[in-house]
């Protein structure tokens, strides 16, 4: 069941204009990577790819962004237009409907940002510098896609404006708030993703070094992305259809 | 169908003094009745809470008080129910890129059929929809999504189908091949109940009725009962004749006739039927000597009528 809701989400945000988009927003990185090595790279290739490259634009932009706006296109956009009431009007488990769209919603995020990150990354870092530190990413990527998509998915059911509230926590809590207090970090995503790159890529300090510790990243990771899951299965199942007068 | 006082127990659906509010607007406002396998209409103006009704029958809305049950279980927050219960919405989405066939073969996947397949075949056939199967929903006229989306809703074969608004962007031919469909399910045993705000819809295809008008529950039971109290209700015609004067007096003697005013050029008569008024006019214009130029009721509106059922 979750594999046919699984397939007919893919199938939606395929068809999407966003989807193009985003993809579209894939290559930014391409570019300042191309931008970077056409200039004099030397040996600043590390630091640039995961500083500015992938954990500047990828980790803090793109991933937020692509997750916010594939999420709520899963499952935001069926309630706004109405199909909704296909897949509740089956006698289907609500947990069931639910992970087939946060699996579509995940795998369809992670493929943008994991492609652009592999393909800047190797631009920049070609002949230059420590592949580990791409490949900490891409598997920080891949778990922060997910956490992303688990809250967004919950946000299109619990608000109609869950893109609004989806901006406004990734670029005004966790691009500005943690910046001036530095406290608020231990509730970001992208905090918790920069931690888990730099443990799975171990760079050198110099090169990339994030500000929360490791274990905690880890367990808040896993705590956000099964507890939205958990609460978006849950609203689901108490969900109410209808158009009010 | 029943008044809850004579609710039997193995009523497919019940609805107990059921309410649903959203803020200060009140959708429903206690509203109690069951229905026994057969096909009821349910009939309204538009924004009278027909929708809201389906949406609690169906559970996907939480009655704010009063309880609606389906087949013995509580409405809201059971799917096991959509096991023998189908709904076919009003709103026109339909899955744009997928075509006909997939749609309705996506829900007998859902519904876990054993050859899904094969009912998708079949229930493309009722709808007659064969010939259009393999071409996207995006590019089917509204009457098209319409048949599709009731395909997909009879796939699994309910004991109960809820249609909201069905016939809306049908054709007429349409209509009554859907109309007759209806029929032969209800034939079979099955509860159906389909909402309308066109009173010839339900006339044709509903033996019972339920009228709901501002959230309440105005009229209940055999339609023809119904149809009865809308044309006896008082009537107002307006009529402009040769002789206003003495046509108004040979009106006044007429015993169908309780109110003539006279104004400028015309005669405004009220009637109690509109069957009796009907002969009684030209009997009392031939009284007079006055040909009538025009006769034409006032306020004939639904909403009128349906004011009117309330208000009695």
């Amino acid at each position: 069941m979750t594999v046919l809701v699984l397939t007919l989400t893919l199938r939606q945000l395929l068809g999407q204009k966003r989807t193009l988009v985003l993809a579209g927003l894939g290559l930014l990185p391409l570019v300042a990577a191309i931008i970077f090595r056409a200039g004099d790279a030397g040996e600043e290739a590390a630091e640039f790819t995961a500083q500015f490259l992938l954990n500047g634009l990828i980790v803090n932009a793109l991933l937020p962004l692509t997750a916010l706006l594939l999420a709520t296109a899963a499952l935001g956009s069926e309630v706004e237009d109405g199909t909704i009431v296909y897949l509740l009007s089956k006698p289907v488990e609500r947990w069931r409907i639910v992970a087939g769209k946060l699996l579509a919603a995940w795998g369809a995020t992670a493929v943008i940002v994991l492609a652009s990150a592999v393909v800047s990354g190797v631009v920049a870092l070609a002949g230059e510098g420590d592949w580990r530190i791409l490949g900490g990413f891409l598997v920080a990527l891949a778990v922060g896609s997910m956490a992303y998509s688990s809250l967004f998915v919950l946000l299109s059911l619990v608000t109609s404006r869950a893109l609004f509230v989806g901006l406004a926590y990734a670029f005004i809590w966790e691009a500005v708030i943690t910046n001036f207090a530095p406290g608020v970090q231990r509730f970001s995503i992208r905090e918790f993703t920069a931690s888990i790159a730099e443990a799975a890529g171990d760079p050198s300090p110099w090169v990339f070094d994030a500000d929360l510790g490791t274990t905690y990243s880890v367990i808040l990771i896993i705590v956000v992305t099964t507890a939205a899951a958990g609460l978006a299965a849950w609203r689901l199942s108490r969900f109410e259809l209808g158009e009010a007068p | 169908m029943s008044t809850a006082e004579g609710t039997a127990p193995e009523a497919a659906v019940e609805v107990l003094d059921v309410s649903r509010w959203y803020g200060n607007v009140v959708a429903v406002n206690g509203i109690s009745f069951a229905l026994e396998p057969g096909v009821t209409g349910l009939l309204g103006p538009n924004g009278a809470g027909k929708t809201t009704l389906l949406n609690m029958i169906a559970g996907f809305l939480k009655p704010s008080a009063g309880e609606v049950r389906v087949l013995g279980e509580t409405a809201f927050g059971t799917p096991e129910i959509y096991e023998r219960v189908a709904l076919v919405p009003e709103r026109e989405a339909v899955y744009d890129f997928l075509t006909g066939y997939q749609f309705v073969r996506l829900s007998a996947r859902m519904h876990e059929l054993p050859d899904p397949e094969a009912a998708t075949i079949e229930a493309l056939r009722r709808v007659e929809m064969t010939s259009a199967a393999d071409r996207a929903t995006g590019g089917y006229s509204k009457g098209m999504k319409q048949r599709v989306k009731i395909a997909a809703a009879l796939v699994h074969d309910p004991e109960v189908l809820l249609l909201d608004e069905p016939f809306n962007g049908m054709d007429p031919r349409q209509r009554l091949q859907m109309m007759s469909l209806l029929g032969r399910m209800a034939e079979e045993g099955r509860t159906i109940l389909f909402s309308s705000h066109i009173l010839e819809e339900v006339e044709r295809l509903g033996e019972n009725v339920l009228v709901v008008v501002a959230g309440r529950l105005a009229a209940s039971g055999d339609f023809r009962a119904i149809r009865k109290l809308m044309t006896d209700r008082p009537h107002t015609f307006t009529i402009r004749s040769s002789d206003n004067r003495e046509l108004a007096k040979a009106l006044m003697a007429e015993e169908s006739v309780f109110g003539v005013e006279l104004n400028d050029g015309t005669v405004v008569v009220r009637a109690n039927e509109l069957g009796a008024f009907a002969s009684a006019a030209p009997r009392a214009a031939q009284t007079a000597g006055a040909s009538l130029f025009e006769v034409r009721p006032e306020d004939e509106s639904l909403e009128s009528v349906f004011e009117y059922l309330v208000t009695r």
